[in-house]
């Protein structure tokens, strides 16, 4: 579409563009391995005494566990839930189609701070605690309408006659669905699985109203710290989370691709 | 829609998975849904409408005190407007970064997509408050700038606390969604379009601004829109960079939530942050049918 | 192998019918074409055959038995779609084998039986390809052995090569012809394409409007159209207008609106003064330069002459009147403006009443 000289201009603008994109990542996993006591960026030195000392402090370890295990369930529940939602959506006829369908889309447009906070009164006012299970819930409230529309995609990518001719075949509704409907949507799911796993691990703004001192999840945790410190623990602590992000990375590319996730050609 | 469903009714019986019934299937998703969602929402709302005062919690009784506070009080209407031009800021930026970007996307060989692709996606897949105190560490004292502009004999300190500042972390952090939006509109058009404005005698500029320009309007509206909401409920960035000086509509939200303990006017403030975004949504959506590019957005 | 009788079928969508009243009995083994435009009513009557859509009224016999009430699953009938609609996720022998594990079957016969069914389709070397591996003829196979290998009572094509280039479609319209000879399984074949049924079926059932206009074999349907519309549809008429002027004694005179009087013998039940059409195959038509006697004659100008190389396909005009006349290339040297007689042999061409 475009001449060349202009692709020149554009492709060097597009590789600051990334450089500028991956920076404060690239800068936080650098300086989690600086010598010094303070932050300091080019780090001096070099030394893993930053991830000794988040061994050491059992709030971080003990969040990053909190945070594993809701990141863990959340993903689990949310595919189930959102499957279950999709093959409604997909399939069936009812009375409110399209309301219920907006109502389950609607944590998207929802700033995360504002549900945390409604949560949180909700709790309140009925008698309810702050601890992991409520915080799991928020979290899969935030991730079920990812998972719908994933699993959503999957099934419009099946071609309908496909399971028409399982039927000719001899495979009745259940066998049909087993052998042939679910298969086929797998991809849906592993999608859905990983990438809700990953956002529930990074959420940060409804975990800020729902964390309490028992159930804190990890970035929660680092915003808290840095509340008070500026040391370079909180770098370390981070990788963790880079870390995770990178896992997670290369199973979305060695499955369906980053581009395609998000919706690219 | 009145147009008929690519599959019948009637054929929907025959696929998979019709066995199950679709009132268990929702159920589920409803409970939840109703009980951890639009509950706790109406719990909100109706709380915006309370007293509150730090001897006896919230105070029955329905009133609009909050939002008159909010409306009347110059200091929160400054949070107000700061929000709003903030989120503006940070929508144009990464309008101007991201588009050029967009656009290469679609012209490029396969090879350099994927990698820009990598590079401009993964940062989604790291949390918010990573990428947010790693310009902390840029942009602070001792910080990237900070140790070389000491070395040339500048000192600079912290550049932190500044609007500016804010605007360079939050445009970092929601750039990807822009770039995600504008790309899928380019993707749209057919090169042959701009095969045929090229033969008949429009110059590069001419046929980016009388063709590529106008259908990639979709993509760039609903990026701004994204963009927008994104940036006006942002807390973390806006926290960490900004400073407790630099106040947006969030921090207020946080603050008399979890420090002050008012959860009326915290909810207020909420109910207030999402009349702005969805006035956004409203009036993008009054924009695209109306505007003079309505066929492009058929 | 079994017979199957359609009685009065009907299918109405609220108040519009897609098919209206059909009646059809298909022998054993017989390869019948359901064919006719788009909206006619014959994908919905494969529907209903097959099981995806049910009867509004009417009865479904399959060797007598009614299987109006069956569900799909149980009807062991052996469907090929136009998509294929093989499994994305299966392989070429897994896809074949899917009936078969359906009608649990152990692994030895399941694989004896998949092999033979895709030794018939001439696939056996690809049994562990996928379907996004292959080219569409490759898949129709795949799809056609899949059906088969189910041994079932009736097989159903609907449109199974319109996704194929045009070499391919004619080539595989052999091959599924020769393979259900070969098994001897009474076929439905929906189509469009009228050359496509001509040269498969037994015999073809031209519908339009939710409704049958005629059956009969391709020759029957070719040489003796039941209506205008069958006329129009199966193969090229030119059609022509004009009026009765006498019939009897199995001769009926026939003026065209250019005034020219022309005889048909063995068309039967008309009066005097009705208007008619006439419908005559471009084929049947002789040019000459010179008038020869004893057939139907008319004098006009060549237009046009198209060259297609078996073939010369001429456009003429008498007074106005257009036809459209096909030779062998060997014949006479004919070009624009020549003056020219078109006959045509008494016995040839078809009357009908002229209803618009």
């Amino acid at each position: 579409m475009i001449t060349t000289t202009v692709q020149r201009w554009l492709g060097a603008f597009a590789l600051l563009v990334c450089i500028f994109s991956v920076s404060p990542v690239l800068v936080i996993v650098l300086e989690s391995f600086t010598a010094t006591d303070y932050i300091t960026f080019p780090p001096q030195g070099y030394s893993f005494k930053w991830y000794l000392e988040f061994a050491k402090r059992s709030e971080f370890i003990d969040s990053a566990i909190v945070s594993l295990v809701v990141a863990l369930v959340s993903c689990l529940i949310s595919t189930l839930i959102g499957t279950l939602v999709a093959i409604a959506i997909d399939r069936k006829t009812f009375f409110g189609k399209s309301f219920i369908q907006a109502l389950f889309m609607s944590p998207l447009s929802l700033p995360g701070l504002i549900f945390g906070l409604a949560l949180l009164q909700f709790l309140a006012g009925n008698g309810l605690p702050r601890n992991i299970y409520t915080l799991t819930i928020a979290h899969i409230v935030l991730t079920t309408p990812f998972a719908i529309r994933f699993i959503s995609v999957s099934m419009l990518g099946i071609d309908p006659n496909v399971e028409k001719a399982a039927k000719s075949l001899g495979a009745n509704g259940l066998r049909t669905f087993w052998h042939v409907t679910l298969p086929l949507i797998r991809p849906g799911i592993a999608a859905s699985l990983v990438f809700i796993f990953i956002l529930s691990f990074d959420e940060v703004a409804a975990s800020l109203f729902i964390s309490s001192p028992n159930a804190m999840t990890l970035p929660v945790r680092i915003f808290v710290y840095i509340d008070q410190n500026y040391d370079p623990l909180v770098t370390s602590v981070s990788s963790l989370l880079v870390l995770a992000a990178a896992i997670a990375l290369s199973i979305i590319e060695k499955t369906v691709g980053m581009g395609r996730l998000f919706g690219l050609k | 829609m009145t147009q008929a469903p690519l599959i019948s009714n009637e054929d929907k019986k025959y696929r998979g998975a019709y066995f199950l019934n679709q009132y268990l299937l929702l159920l589920p998703g409803l409970v939840l849904f109703l009980l951890f969602f639009i509950f706790p929402m109406a719990v909100l709302f109706e709380n915006s409408f309370h007293d509150f005062s730090r001897m006896s919690g919230i105070i029955p009784g329905l009133t609009f005190k909050n939002y008159i506070k909010i409306l009347g009080d110059s200091y929160y209407l400054e949070i107000c407007l700061r929000t709003i031009k903030l989120a503006l800021m940070t929508s144009v930026t990464t309008l101007l970064i991201g588009y050029p970007v967009a656009l290469y996307l679609v012209s490029a060989s396969a090879r350099k997509r994927a990698w820009i692709i990598l590079f401009i996606l993964s940062p989604l897949l790291v949390s918010v408050i990573v990428r947010t105190f790693g310009w902390l560490i840029l942009l602070g004292s001792n910080g990237l700038l900070d140790n070389v502009g000491q070395a040339f004999g500048f000192q600079l300190g912290s550049m932190l606390h500044t609007q500016t500042v804010v605007i360079v972390g939050l445009a970092n952090v929601l750039l990807p969604f822009m770039v995600l939006s504008i790309t899928t509109s380019l993707q749209t058009i057919d090169p042959s379009v701009v095969k045929a404005a090229t033969s008949l005698g429009a110059n590069p500029w001419r046929v980016f601004t009388k063709v590529i320009f106008p259908l990639s309007l979709p993509g760039v509206f609903s990026g701004i829109l994204i963009v927008f909401s994104l940036a006006s409920s942002s807390f973390v960035t806006p926290a960490l960079l900004g400073g407790s000086n630099f106040k947006v509509l969030s921090s207020v939200i946080y603050e008399q939530a979890m420090v002050l303990q008012n959860w009326p006017f915290a909810a207020s403030f909420a109910v207030t942050l999402m009349v702005i975004v969805l006035g956004i949504l409203a009036l993008q959506r009054r924009a695209i049918e109306g505007g003079k590019y309505k066929v492009v957005f058929h | 192998m079994a017979n199957v009788e359609l009685i009065h079928v009907t299918k109405k969508y609220g108040e519009t019918a897609a098919v209206s009243d059909l009646s059809l009995s298909i022998a054993q083994g017989e390869l019948v074409a359901l064919l006719g435009p788009s909206g006619c009513g014959k994908t919905t009557t494969l529907q209903m055959l097959a099981g995806f859509t049910e009867l509004t009224s009417g009865d479904i016999l399959v060797n007598g038995k009614s299987i109006k009430n069956v569900p799909p699953h149980k009807r062991n009938i052996g469907v090929v779609f136009q998509s294929y609609a093989l499994f994305p996720h299966l392989s070429v022998f897994d896809n074949v084998a899917f009936g078969l594990r359906m009608r649990n079957m152990n692994q030895v016969d399941i694989g004896a039986k998949v092999k033979r069914a895709l030794d018939n389709v001439q696939l056996s070397a690809l049994e562990d390809r996928y379907p996004k591996q292959m080219s569409g003829g490759q898949q129709q196979r795949v799809a056609l052995a899949r059906a088969l290998v189910i041994e079932p009572e009736v097989l159903l094509l609907d449109e199974p090569l319109s996704n194929l280039d045009a070499n391919l479609r004619e080539q595989m319209r052999f091959e599924i012809r020769e393979i259900q000879k070969r098994v001897g399984i009474t076929t439905v074949f929906v189509t469009h394409d009228q050359s496509e049924a001509m040269a498969v079926a037994d015999r073809l059932v031209v519908m339009s409007n939710g409704g049958i206009r005629q059956v009969g074999t391709a020759r029957d349907i070719y040489q003796s159209p039941i209506d205008l519309f069958v006329t129009q549809f199966i193969g090229h008429a030119n059609i022509l207008n004009g009026k009765v002027l006498s019939s009897q004694n199995n001769i009926t005179q026939v003026q065209l609106s250019t005034g020219d009087v022309v005889q048909m013998h063995n068309q039967h039940g008309f009066d005097a003064n009705q208007p008619v059409v006439l419908a005559l195959r471009p084929e049947l038509l002789t040019i000459t330069h010179q008038p020869v006697f004893g057939n139907n004659q008319l004098q006009g100008e060549i237009d046009r002459v198209n060259y297609l190389g078996d073939k010369i396909n001429i456009g003429l005009n008498i007074d106005g009147m257009k036809l459209t006349a096909v030779i062998q290339s060997n014949q006479v040297n004919l070009s624009i403006g020549n003056t020219a007689f078109i006959n045509w042999p008494v016995t040839d061409g078809v009357l009908f009443l002229d209803r618009a």
